[in-house]
């Protein structure tokens, strides 16, 4: 081989060499700069679509999962001690439909449920405004094998005893819950802890809540168990004792416990005299809830000042109460320590009052019997005002004293009745209140004195029933009358704080050409409202439903309920009509 | 064809035949020096065992099914994604925001090594702000873990291991200047010193997000709710020495 040769070959190999020796150097350093996609992380800045939480910039909420963080940082307290804020809107500011169907199924293909937003631990105190907005196709649960998606600790948030779609709604100073201007379309609330109490909108609202519509509810409750189901209405479970329900629908026989002699509700415009032999109910009044019996005088006079008494009473010992200028105030200067309600009877007929006036002392002895619906009775007594408070609450009660010549006197009665249903003769408990001429007493003639009564959850699960009438042991003194009362708490109205929180415009509404009606701000709007008051055992799988079927121009509320075995009746306004089919019923949900 | 041009012919032949076996025997060459570097790619990362007696390398991630205390109990779940950071714990997710990863390898002596983690990409607060993506070396932590228990990684259903230590690319500074940026970051670090054995040596890392630096840099972005995702930039060594600085 030539020379040539040999060093050809040679050159070649060592360029070879070098090519290779190269490329393949660059092969490895591509390696060694490479970086594997695979192993990845992320976190989450904001649970919801955007904003802080502030006033300015409410957290805003256009998704399901938004909904779903809502409820489980609520129910961990995260936001906790800063009120927040919450709006349901798109980028724009308008509503938005936020659809369940096909959402939170932990991948099983059937639309999971939610817990309820706001617990007994950590209520609600923040402000929800929907803005308008759909929540369609809901399934809430306390139930956690409902929940298809949740977190990995799930802590103790399935023992919640408030169960709605928002489960508990409080207030706190100055944070005031605030839950208004949605709709709910195709919701259904499940329960299964014993003793909760149920409701589509809330299980237990003490803070405002209002201009809330809900189209085709579902109440269920577990049967696995025995258990105790409760709800003073089938949109609220229970109504806290710092609010009261504004907007009751006039036609609801299961209405308000506010006795206003005044009222033109009463058979021939107002209250008349009822005669020994007699009874009359008081108007929208719970059927065998509040009555007057008895000798009981329509009397008429002016009204003049307004004093309230300073301190909360409560009707739990024999006691007297003698109001002064020291442990009262004049409530017509300053009008906020009296409610609302009040004044507005007062204004409308302080220039002329019908007031109740009592001439004989109530007592067990003397009772008459009620006939109610459904071939049943109740016993009540006689020569007073009688109620018997189905929830907690404070009741603002007033007397007005027509003639001060002398002192007057009138008395709250609270008894507990026997257990075969019979009234005690004895054991009552008498709260006189003592309205004294002179000796330090501000109190002139024409005068109203105005009382804070507090009626407590164990007052009410005790069953403790109360007469006001004539003072027992003043028999022959010239009694006060009474102007009026207001429970507060009650299963259809609750306890109004002046300038308080309150319940309004929570409704069952229809769904016509796309629009819910009736419309909130319509000034010819009226409460379709069912009132479904329920105390029940499920014996077997129970549910309750609540169709608005898209009827055009009707105002009937269709309802169907089944295996609710119940402790106590349901009562429901006169637009509620019980279906026994389900035929009106739309399908309940959506389970895309 | 003439005698001349069969010589040429025959010398060309002879030339490419060389070019080839060459480059093939420089391609084994590299080859064999790179497997006896041990640089695996498992579908997971790169990690390299910078040391001739190593070999045999391999990394796997599992899930995370529990986590008590310093005990992390994972499963015979292979996952190369940490669930998401969230900072109330409300995600849905079956799994805990924690990895464990299982690196085995062969030793032919009994011998000290590091595990050491490395990363080219810095921090910068007003970028990662910014950003919806930035990278895995920003948000984790490690720990390193012990077990006694003896798995085979291809049948066993879950096991635990006890963490120890922590380690991370970045940390807050404990004061900074105005314009300065918070955050100090290193670009390697060791995560576990191993005394290996002659033969199969067995060594747990946990995998975490920094809690104090998810929360930071949650907190610098609280106008953007949108998630931030972390690609891998962490690249493994076992090494006889500490990573440099």
């Amino acid at each position: 081989m030539h020379r040539k040769h040999v060093l050809a070959i040679l050159s070649t190999i060592v360029a070879s060499l070098m090519v290779s020796t190269t490329a393949s150097f660059a092969w490895f350093d591509e390696r060694d700069g490479f970086q594997n996609d695979n192993l990845t992380a992320s976190s989450v800045s904001n649970y919801f679509a955007d904003g802080n939480g502030s006033e300015e910039h409410p957290y805003r909420i256009d998704q399901p999962v938004h909904v779903y963080n809502l409820a489980w940082l609520q129910a961990r307290g995260v936001f906790d001690p800063v009120k927040t804020y919450f709006k349901v809107a798109d980028a724009g500011g308008n509503p938005v439909t936020i659809d369940f169907a096909g959402y939170l199924d932990g991948h099983t293909g059937t639309t999971g449920a939610i817990p309820p937003i706001g617990t007994e631990a950590n209520p609600f105190k923040g402000v929800f405004d929907g803005n308008g907005s759909t929540f369609k196709n809901v399934w809430v649960s306390s139930n956690p094998d409902d929940w298809a998606e949740h977190p990995l600790d799930i802590g103790d948030t399935n023992t919640n005893k408030y169960v709605g779609f928002f489960g508990a709604i409080e207030q706190e100073g100055e944070r005031k819950g605030d839950v208004k201007n949605f709709y709910l379309e195709n919701i259904e609330v499940t329960s299964h802890v014993d003793k909760s109490f149920v409701g589509l909108i809330a299980g237990y609202s003490n803070s405002y809540t209002q201009n809330i519509g809900v189209k085709n509810g579902k109440l269920s409750f577990a049967y696995d168990l025995e258990q105790n189901y409760r709800s003073e209405s089938s949109l609220v479970g229970k109504i806290g004792s710092d609010v009261y329900w504004e907007d009751m629908p006039s036609d609801s026989s299961g209405g308000e416990l506010k006795i206003d002699p005044n009222s033109t509700d009463w058979p021939g415009g107002s209250f008349n005299t009822v005669s020994s032999n007699q009874y009359v109910a008081i108007p929208k009044s719970i059927e065998g809830t509040a009555y007057i019996s008895g000798t009981m005088t329509k009397a008429s006079h002016i009204l003049k000042e307004v004093y309230k008494y300073s301190a909360k009473i409560r009707c739990d010992r024999n006691q007297t109460i003698t109001l002064s200028s020291s442990n009262s105030v004049d409530a017509t200067k300053n009008r906020t320590v009296c409610s609302a309600e009040f004044w507005k009877s007062y204004d409308n007929f302080k220039s002329g009052s019908t007031l109740i006036k009592p001439s004989v002392a109530p007592n067990g002895s003397s009772t008459k019997i009620v006939s109610l619906t459904g071939n049943r009775f109740v016993r009540i007594p006689d020569n007073c005002v009688w109620f018997a408070p189905q929830a907690s609450g404070t009741c603002g009660i007033s007397f007005a004293v027509d003639n001060m010549s002398s002192s007057r006197y009138i008395s709250i009665y609270r008894y507990k009745r026997n257990a075969d249903g019979s009234i005690p003769t004895s054991g009552w408990i008498e709260t006189t209140m003592v309205f004294q001429k002179g000796g330090g007493s501000p109190l002139k003639n024409q005068n109203i004195v105005y009382y804070e009564v507090e009626i407590s959850d164990e007052d009410v699960q005790n069953g403790y029933e109360y007469c006001i009438g004539l003072a027992s042991s003043n028999a022959n003194s010239s009694p006060a009358n009474f102007f009026f009362l207001y429970l507060a708490g009650t299963n259809t109205t609750g306890g109004h704080v002046p300038g308080g929180a309150y319940l309004n415009k929570l409704d069952y509404v229809y769904k016509i050409g796309g629009q819910f009606l009736p419309s909130f701000s319509d000034s010819n709007y009226k409460p379709n409202h069912v009132m479904l008051y329920f105390d029940f055992l499920a014996l077997e799988a129970a549910y309750a439903c609540f169709n608005m079927d898209d009827i055009a121009n009707s105002s009937t509320v269709y309802y169907y309920n089944t295996g609710l075995v119940l402790v106590d009746a349901i009562q429901y306004g006169s637009v509620g009509q019980n279906e026994t089919t389900l035929n009106k019923f739309p399908p309940r949900l959506d389970t895309r | 064809m003439s005698i001349a041009r069969k010589q040429r012919f025959n010398m060309m032949t002879g030339m490419v035949f060389l070019t080839f076996t060459t480059l093939m025997a420089g391609l084994f060459s590299t080859l064999a020096w790179f497997t006896a570097n041990q640089k695996v790619d498992n579908g997971m990362n790169n990690i390299t065992a910078v040391s001739k007696a190593i070999t045999g390398t391999e990394m796997k991630a599992y899930s995370v099914s529990a986590i008590q205390g310093n005990e992390y109990t994972f499963v015979n779940s292979e996952s190369y994604t940490l669930p998401r950071f969230d900072p109330s714990n409300i995600d849905y997710t079956q799994y805990e925001k924690a990895l464990v990863l299982r690196v085995t390898f062969n030793s032919s002596v009994a011998k000290t090594y590091y595990l050491n983690a490395y990363t080219e990409k810095g921090f910068d607060s007003s970028f990662v702000s910014s950003r919806n993506e930035s990278w895995l070396s920003n948000c984790i932590e490690f720990r390193g873990g012990t077990s006694d228990e003896d798995i085979d990684p291809d049948t066993f259903e879950s096991s635990s291991v006890t963490a120890i230590g922590q380690a991370s690319f970045i940390s807050l500074k404990e004061s900074y200047e105005v314009g300065e940026d918070p955050v100090d970051k290193r670009l390697s670090i060791s995560l576990i010193q191993i005394d290996a054995h002659e033969g199969t040596n067995v060594v747990y890392i946990i995998l975490q997000y920094n809690n104090t630096i998810i929360e930071y840099i949650n907190g610098i972005r609280e106008a953007n709710p949108n998630p931030i995702t972390y690609s891998n930039d962490v690249n493994f060594k076992i090494e006889e020495e500490l990573p440099h600085a």
